[in-house]
């Protein structure tokens, strides 16, 4: 399996998902840079964290216009998995491969701390391996991490399960009420139909290190790999 | 030549966090009477076109695609000819 992480100018979470695959797990990671055009031979692509072109005009707007979008696009329209984490799901509502915007938080300060969230869909390469309203932690570190989508979009997300990670309490309940940035119906990550493409602030690469106790992240990866296998 | 000016604010019933920051700032400071106060963006170049009807479908294209974001902006342009002036013909 190839992973390729996408880097834009201002991207600052690339190493961490490249250091990860390549080092921890010991798979095959390439960086892809903005301006090309084709992806190679990656079974998964992952937008990065960061700040790519310094959050100007909509955060994720320019970066979702880059060269190298038009083949994510091409892999999530063939059924390859893209995952977009922070601003990497900024872009991907820019680029309407997800529904919905992500705006500044409603507390307006940037939050960065570890948050308890509830799985609320397995069905995606990323969650296969989770069990659905199993309450996981992973950090966040955003300022512009609220989910936003009119009534009839926000009503079809819910309906068609699209929802994958909602912010919760330890207990279980989520909604909300639990999400620390003001994000509707506490949503925290959703999919796209198929359910090859998600989004979510949270920063599962973040948690998949022994070494830095926390371990929630771990089955993200292994999923896609399973996930990755099952299509050859 | 063509000269746009393009200002963007968030909807009506988008949550806009940094208006309300500067409002509450201004009450704070004794300007009681100010309500629904928005932080906006203008956005403005000069554009080549042949005619004014043209440069417009260009200005709504680029709005609708690119500059603005349809689910919590809306925008309003102005659109004039542009002359150059040189500071030393005055």
């Amino acid at each position: 399996m190839k992973i390729g992480i996408v880097r834009f100018p201002g991207s600052n979470c690339d190493a961490d998902c490249f250091e990860l695959i390549t080092g921890e797990l010991g798979w095959q990671a390439v960086y892809l840079w903005h301006e090309e055009k084709s992806i190679s031979d990656c079974d998964c692509v992952i937008l990065p964290g960061g700040f790519s072109f310094g959050d100007y005009l909509r955060t994720g707007a320019l970066a979702s216009l880059s060269p190298i979008m038009d083949a994510v696009k091409e892999l999530a329209k063939k059924g390859g998995a893209v995952l977009g984490i922070c601003n990497g799901f900024q872009m991907l509502t820019e680029a309407a491969l997800l529904p919905g915007v992500l705006m500044r938080n409603s507390s307006r300060s940037f939050i960065c701390r570890s948050v308890p969230l509830r799985v609320e869909s397995t069905e995606t390469p990323f969650t296969t391996l989770y069990s659905k309203r199993e309450i996981i932690h992973l950090p966040i570190a955003h300022g512009e991490g609220r989910f936003y989508a009119d009534e009839k979009t926000c009503k079809t997300i819910e309906q068609e399960g699209l929802v994958v990670f909602r912010y919760a309490g330890e207990n279980g309940e989520a909604g909300e009420e639990w999400a620390p940035n003001g994000s509707l119906h506490g949503i925290a990550g959703i999919r796209n139909r198929r359910g090859n493409v998600l989004g979510l602030m949270p920063h599962p690469e973040r948690a998949s290190s022994f070494a830095l106790g926390n371990t929630d992240g771990l089955r993200f990866w292994q999923g896609i790999l399973n996930y990755t296998l099952a299509k050859r | 030549m063509w000269e746009i000016t393009i200002t963007i604010f968030l909807k009506d019933g988008v949550l806009d966090v940094q208006g309300r920051a500067v409002e509450q700032v201004l009450h704070s400071r004794g300007y009681k009477g100010i309500q629904q106060l928005k932080v906006g963006k203008c956005i403005t170049f000069l554009l080549e076109s042949s005619t004014k009807e043209e440069a417009e479908i260009t200005v709504n294209k680029l709005a609708n695609n690119i500059l603005v974001n349809p689910l919590i902006e809306t925008f309003k342009y102005t659109i004039q000819p542009y002359s150059f002036v040189c500071e030393g013909s005055k």
